[in-house]
């Protein structure tokens, strides 16, 4: 979908599963997870809550028992449940789900917060050679005191040195935290039974499955634990070169309409092959192209040759050199009888095949060039195209025509005897 | 490539007023409770059980043949019921799948031989690769294809799909014609 | 080869009209079987249990596999309390209690199945094994796991089906036959 001319933009994470929209800096926190939707360690299918009864002593009157309900995560597919790993059901059906912590985030925060300090040192190192420039001529025209700049000086002064005190104390305490992690040098041996030991398959956990969960990479089945289901996003689309909008959808995740939708099938004029017809090496076909208008009004369209070096094409082709013109789109022409009022074109019937409402049939003719593969051909297609979006009828101007050529890779497929 | 003509024996659909093409070897049961909106074809083999609950069928569907469209059921606190289903306008659903869900949105493409799982959520245009097996309860959310076993996301579709389903099925529709007589297929 | 066409329906089996059965089939009570199964039972007798469930377009088919002798004749015994859902074939020769055969799964004639076994949709069996109990089979490529508890039963949907298939379809019966008392 992304490529050279279009760039790409999160616009709303969703959760697939319950299709709540999470703002982006929420998202951020939660590390892209969502916080009542799990995912089953065993298969990757989403979870559901399942309800039982449990009978419970009643606290007040030892005697007398009621019945609590009580949730459990189940999976629909695989059939595992958080009571296969001796999770205690919960009294909630949501919320009370914990996550478990990962060993190693005391760790992987301590070096997140050193990296941090040095990131910030490295910043001020270069403000502060900015400054170190700059500060000369203040306090030049400060001594001077002409214009009343000592005060201005002071300030900077202060400003620059409380960055610098504080940094002597970052210095320090950045030395002090850091402390680099040992390597392993010993480690026990393998145990002899490890070769003997028969394999129990059940008991086992599955490389997918413990890449699943990377923190943990659980290799008991035991250790199992649902995971947080991870969001989907939502792409708004931009122009690389002019920043423009392209596609913009809603807020809503379930919602299909966008606020702003710029496709190229409503301006485009649409090529697409008519019907399979024979070809056969080195013999000219005739191929016919249906062109579809998707605009509301009349196009005009060429197709010319492809003139520089062609990668693509492996065969000869030979377009029709005149112009044609399609009639508009038009929606109400579905309910309507017959022929009301249509506009009548010439036609070169060695050009034109047929010409149905806002789709006209155009003769090419192809001579394929190669014995197998398939068949392919370019051209460019050449059409005019009105903005009638930003047209202002009423100041009596007529919107801009503008031509504009696009390139057209055919892919004809193998060569094909003619069917009976 | 342009949709080819696909013609069918003049005898073997039922043409109905709202312009709906319903096979006659297809199996309706409970064809009371089903309600199919208008310019649907529904071909040979195809099971619509009705009579476990009411099925809505919206305009311009095509349920091509040996689909079985079955209502899921529900277990509620006072007992169990088959809950209802509505198909969207605009879905196309290939050979050979078996859709059990509760919901089914419009401009949908379901491909061949799948299992839509029971109660499953079908948003609006969304589309299900072959071969898929949803498991129960899942939702597919807009503009996504699920595929494999169990189905997961895998893929994202391109805005203008809302219009590409409208081009499939009207186009379907339009070429799905009889001839008197002589069976004849051409694709 | 003669196939014995004789099919008991017990009292309270729901059969619908609309399946084919062909041979020696007995259904037992409280079973419901939705329109356009098959029960097929060609090399051999087939025997159902009760309160099971056996969807519409199933296979349940008693063929000895290409190449045995033609007058072996096995009995295929399907237990109680099982779920055959949409499109699945079944072949294997003893199927236990409550067992659930999803969509579109496939049981080989060498399959047992034993109590709470589960085979997953589009899951295909052909191996020659006994699965032990509480099995579940998912998955493209068949993984299995075992579960804790059997899959829960499926009385109120039996219940339930009772009730409202015989309003759209027509039922078939056995005629019992009274004795006659001189």
């Amino acid at each position: 979908m992304t490529n050279q001319t279009q760039t790409s933009q999160v616009d709303t994470p969703y959760c697939p599963n319950c299709l709540e929209h999470m703002p982006s800096t929420e998202a951020k926190l939660k590390k892209n997870r969502c916080s009542n939707c799990f995912d089953c360690p065993s298969c990757g299918h989403t979870m559901t809550t399942r309800a039982t009864s449990q009978v419970v002593t009643n606290p007040d009157d030892p005697s007398k028992t009621t019945s609590k309900k009580v949730y459990y995560l189940a999976c629909g597919f695989c059939r595992w449940t958080t009571r296969d790993v001796s999770i205690t059901d919960k009294p909630q059906a949501s919320g009370c789900w914990e996550a478990l912590e990962n060993p190693d985030s005391k760790r992987i925060f301590s070096l997140l917060e050193t990296y941090q300090q040095l990131a910030q040192r490295e910043k001020t190192e270069k403000e502060r050679k900015k400054y170190v420039r700059r500060r000369s001529y203040l306090n030049y025209a400060a001594s001077m005191d002409k214009y009343g700049l000592t005060s201005v000086a002071a300030k900077k002064k202060a400003s620059v040195g409380s960055s610098m005190s504080t940094l002597k104390e970052n210095e320090e305490a950045v030395i002090k935290t850091f402390s680099p992690s040992e390597a392993v040098v010993d480690f026990d041996p393998l145990t002899d039974d490890f070769f003997t030991k028969p394999v129990l398959l059940d008991k086992i956990a599955s490389i997918g499955q413990r890449l699943a969960s990377p923190e943990f990479q659980p290799e008991e089945a035991e250790s199992l634990h649902p995971r947080h289901k991870h969001l989907l996003i939502r792409r708004s689309l931009r122009c690389k070169e002019c920043e423009h909008n392209l596609s913009k959808p809603e807020f809503n995740p379930v919602s299909i309409k966008f606020k702003i939708q710029l496709i190229a099938l409503l301006h485009v004029p649409e090529i697409r092959m008519f019907s399979p017809t024979e070809l056969k090496h080195k013999k000219e076909c005739k191929i016919v192209l249906s062109v579809c208008n998707p605009a509301g009004y009349n196009t005009t369209v060429s197709l010319l040759p492809v003139k520089e070096q062609d990668d693509y094409s492996n065969s000869k082709v030979e377009l029709p050199k005149q112009e044609v013109t399609i009639s508009s789109r038009d929606d109400a022409a579905i309910y309507d009888d017959g022929s009301q009022g249509q506009e009548v074109f010439k036609d070169d019937p060695s050009i034109v095949k047929f010409r149905r409402d806002n789709k006209i049939g155009l003769i090419i003719k192809v001579t394929p060039g190669i014995l197998e593969g398939d068949i392919k051909v370019s051209f460019w297609l050449k059409h005019d195209y009105r903005n009638t979006a930003i047209a202002l009828p009423s100041e009596g101007q007529d919107p801009q025509t503008l031509w504009l050529q696009h390139r057209v890779l055919l892919n004809i497929g193998p060569l094909r005897d003619a069917k009976g | 490539m342009e949709f080819q003509d696909q013609f069918y024996t003049n005898g073997e659909y039922i043409e109905t007023a709202s312009g709906n093409k319903v096979s006659r070897q297809s199996v309706l049961c409970g064809s009371q409770n089903i309600v199919i909106n208008g310019k649907t074809i529904i071909m040979t083999d195809c099971v619509i059980r009705g009579d476990l609950a009411n099925v809505r069928i919206g305009r311009h569907c095509v349920i091509s043949r040996k689909a079985v469209i079955r209502p899921p059921f529900k277990k509620f606190s006072k007992g169990v019921a088959f809950f209802p289903l509505h198909i969207g306008d605009h879905v196309f659903i290939d050979e050979d799948s078996i859709v059990n869900a509760a919901q089914v949105g419009s401009y949908v493409h379901i491909g061949k031989n799948c299992v839509i799982g029971r109660r499953c959520v079908l948003k609006d245009c969304c589309a299900i690769a072959d071969n898929t097996v949803l498991p129960p309860e899942t939702v597919v959310p807009p503009f996504t294809v699920f595929s494999g076993s169990p189905g997961q996301f895998t893929a994202e579709l391109p805005e203008c799909t809302q219009d590409l389903m409208l081009d499939v099925t009207m186009n379907y529709y339009q070429h799905f014609k009889a001839t008197a007589g002589v069976k004849e297929k051409k694709k | 080869m003669s196939a014995k066409q004789k099919v008991l329906v017990s009292h309270g089996a729901v059969v619908c009209d609309e399946c084919e059965i062909v041979g020696d089939v007995t259904i037992g009570a409280r079973s419901v079987i939705h329109p356009k199964a098959r029960i097929i039972a060609d090399d051999g007798p087939i025997i159902i249990g009760e309160n099971n469930i056996i969807e519409e377009l199933v296979t349940i088919i008693n063929r000895n596999p290409a190449g045995t002798d033609a007058n072996t004749q096995q009995v295929m015994i399907v237990g109680n309390n099982n779920v055959f859902e949409v499109g699945c074939y079944v072949e294997a020769t003893k199927i236990g209690d409550h067992n659930v055969v999803e969509a579109k799964a496939k049981v080989g004639r060498q399959v047992g199945l034993t109590t709470g076994c589960i085979i997953g949709s589009m899951c295909s069996l052909t191996s020659n094994e006994i699965l032990p109990e509480n099995t579940v089979i998912y998955g493209e490529e068949c993984e299995r796991r075992v579960q804790r508890e059997r899959p829960p039963t499926q009385n109120l949907q039996i219940d339930f089906l009772t009730k409202i298939l015989p309003n759209y379809h027509y039922i078939k019966k056995t005629k019992s036959s009274t004795p006659q008392r001189t």
